[in-house]
């Protein structure tokens, strides 16, 4: 007889979120697709569904990624029936299998509730469960990746589940497709050492859900134009590189912003002329998905702290202020090389416009300053656009003090 | 200086649902307080429902409110057994960051315990600062609902509001009532 290390241990747990664990826990066993690729396809972090299901960990499921896990296993409703308690007492028992196994056996305590032991296997990452949908194979999955590709599906960021659906959605496929082989291959497709990275995953969306998208990229051609050509002498040959260059240049207002090659003279440059720059990288290269973007928007002093003090003195919540970044299809991109999160920069945005590169002075000015009118007479705001001008310059002093 | 705050559909779709359904129940911030398991005195609800504060609801409160709902449904002869799903949207409903806009009910959605329940709490309609028989109660709240309904269909409602004390009748002897 083999001897198992047993442990029981007591803990609480709110009952409905309890419950909602259960009903997923089951309707994934029941499709076979084990946590990982249930935390996967949520777009959260590789464990997400172990450790909800783990009643020691305060992991909860909340009503967008309850509508999330919804979709993923194709169910009709997300929710368990109403429970009469509002926490449950659990004693969990921990039984350790073998090495790399452990079957944890619940007993919810409380008077009137189910006594039914309740039995789970702890997975690891990257176990993997019976299942009765359609895997397909990992080879056909990676063809219709490489059309995916090659068509362009993944110039836009994608989200897993968004992915998983278009598969399911094709008829080779179908509704009862597994998502094994689609991890593997976007794993496959990230993977620096034994792979090909054509994707990035760096960014998640405004749900923390992580995203795939396979970066803008191309050559540079030489006798495309002075950009191009002045890229190419400091021995830069690709967008990628150019974007890298431009990105780690200094932060700092050009002497000339009308010289569409000040970045090269001046060795520095603003959200304009940095990202100008590369608009006419990718006019010049034939690129037409690339966009300038001029967007208005809230800077207050949770996205901008070191202008807490200006904002608080003359008691404003905000102030719109006007940057330039890229746009690619659906996504922002942003080498003013300050650390902008075009995520999270995304929610504070008021508007945009897309302009051209030699839009980014006069035009940029009076778009921004008519915008501050337009606010300035909808929220009554106690200033005119004078002084608000100064305000916002007293903004940006005390951004660049930091 | 209006801030725009951004909310997910899912959450904003519950916030409204559960409005939806409490107005119709004639619930109001004291009794979901007390559903909550919170301080009678503070204001949860004035939160979640503002469009200027980011507050939403987590299943541990939806739990509650399903209960409570289901008990006061069954009250009111409504017989309604509430679960989480009545409040969360369709599963294939879009998850994407929306402003934060709390719905304006419309009585013709509702009954006669949320009609008189908007017009007299939520929308704090200047027609109960006077007093008024249940006979023009009831055509008023009719006309509000595009319904046809009498007194009798009010007489029941009526005694609930004035021991929730959102009504006052004027004496024994009057049957007048008017906002407290």
């Amino acid at each position: 007889m083999t001897s198992r290390k047993r442990k029981i241990q007591n803990t609480t747990f709110p009952a409905i979120s309890f419950d909602k664990i259960l009903l997923f826990h089951k309707a994934r066993k029941e499709k076979g697709i084990s946590a990982f690729e249930c935390s996967f396809l949520l777009g959260k972090h590789d464990f997400f569904i172990r450790d909800a299901e783990n009643p020691f960990k305060s992991t909860l499921i909340d009503p967008e990624d309850s509508v999330h896990l919804g979709k993923v296993l194709s169910l009709t409703e997300c929710n368990p029936e109403t429970s009469n308690f509002d926490l449950y007492k659990l004693e969990v028992e921990e039984i350790k299998i073998d090495r790399k196994k452990t079957k944890r056996i619940i007993i919810i305590k409380n008077d009137g509730a189910n006594p039914d032991p309740i039995e789970m296997i702890v997975e690891d990452k990257e176990g993997e469960l019976e299942t009765t949908l359609f895997l397909s194979s990992y080879e056909n999955v990676q063809l219709f990746f490489r059309e995916l590709i090659a068509n362009g599906y993944f110039d836009s960021t994608r989200t897993a589940l968004e992915i998983f659906n278009t598969f399911r959605n094709h008829h080779e496929f179908g509704t009862n497709f597994h998502p094994r082989f689609l991890i593997q291959n976007i794993r496959y497709f990230l993977n620096k050492k034994s792979g090909e990275p054509i994707f990035d995953n760096r960014r998640t969306n405004l749900f923390s859900r992580r995203i795939f998208f396979k970066p803008l990229d191309f050559e540079i051609e030489s006798k495309s134009g002075a950009v191009s050509e002045s890229f190419i002498a400091i021995g830069i040959n690709t967008f990628q590189q150019a974007s890298q260059w431009v990105s780690d240049l200094d932060y700092r207002r050009n002497q000339n912003k009308d010289n569409k090659l000040v970045l090269f003279e001046e060795q520095c440059g603003t959200c304009s002329t940095k990202h100008a720059i590369l608009k006419r990288l990718a006019d010049e290269n034939r690129n037409n998905s690339l966009k300038l973007i001029l967007g208005i928007f809230t800077m207050n002093s949770k996205n901008t702290p070191s202008i807490k003090n200006v904002l608080n003195k003359y008691d404003l919540k905000y102030i719109p202020e006007a940057h330039n970044y890229l746009r690619n299809h659906n996504h922002i991109l942003d080498f003013t090389g300050i650390g902008v999160n075009e995520t999270k920069f995304e929610l504070d945005l008021l508007e945009e416009i897309d302009i051209s590169p030699d839009q980014i002075t006069d035009f940029k000015v009076q778009y921004h300053k008519d915008y501050l009118s337009r606010w300035i007479e909808i929220n009554k705001i106690p200033y005119t656009l004078d002084e608000l001008w100064e305000i916002r310059e007293e903004c940006i002093a005390a951004l660049a003090q930091n | 200086m209006k801030k725009v705050i951004l909310i997910s559909s899912i959450s904003l779709y519950i916030i409204n649902i559960i409005r939806k359904i409490r107005t119709h129940l004639g619930i109001n911030t004291r009794d979901i307080q007390k559903i909550l398991g919170l301080d009678p005195d503070g204001n949860i609800l004035g939160a979640i429902e503002s469009n200027s504060n980011s507050a939403r609801y987590h299943d541990q409160h939806l739990n509650k409110l399903a209960l409570a709902f289901t008990t006061k449904s069954f009250e009111l002869g409504y017989k309604v057994t509430y679960t989480l799903n009545d409040f969360y949207p369709p599963i294939d409903f879009e998850e994407r960051m929306v402003e934060k806009i709390i719905v304006k009910i419309d009585p013709k959605e509702l009954g006669q315990t949320g009609t008189l329940y908007l017009l007299l709490v939520e929308e704090s309609d200047t027609f109960f600062d006077g007093w008024h028989t249940s006979k023009e109660i009831a055509q008023y709240c009719g006309s509000k609902a595009e319904k046809n309904w009498e007194a009798k269909d009010f007489t029941s409602i009526i005694d609930q509001a004035i021991k929730k004390e959102i009504l006052i009748r004027k004496s024994e002897e009057e049957a007048l009532f008017k906002r407290p």
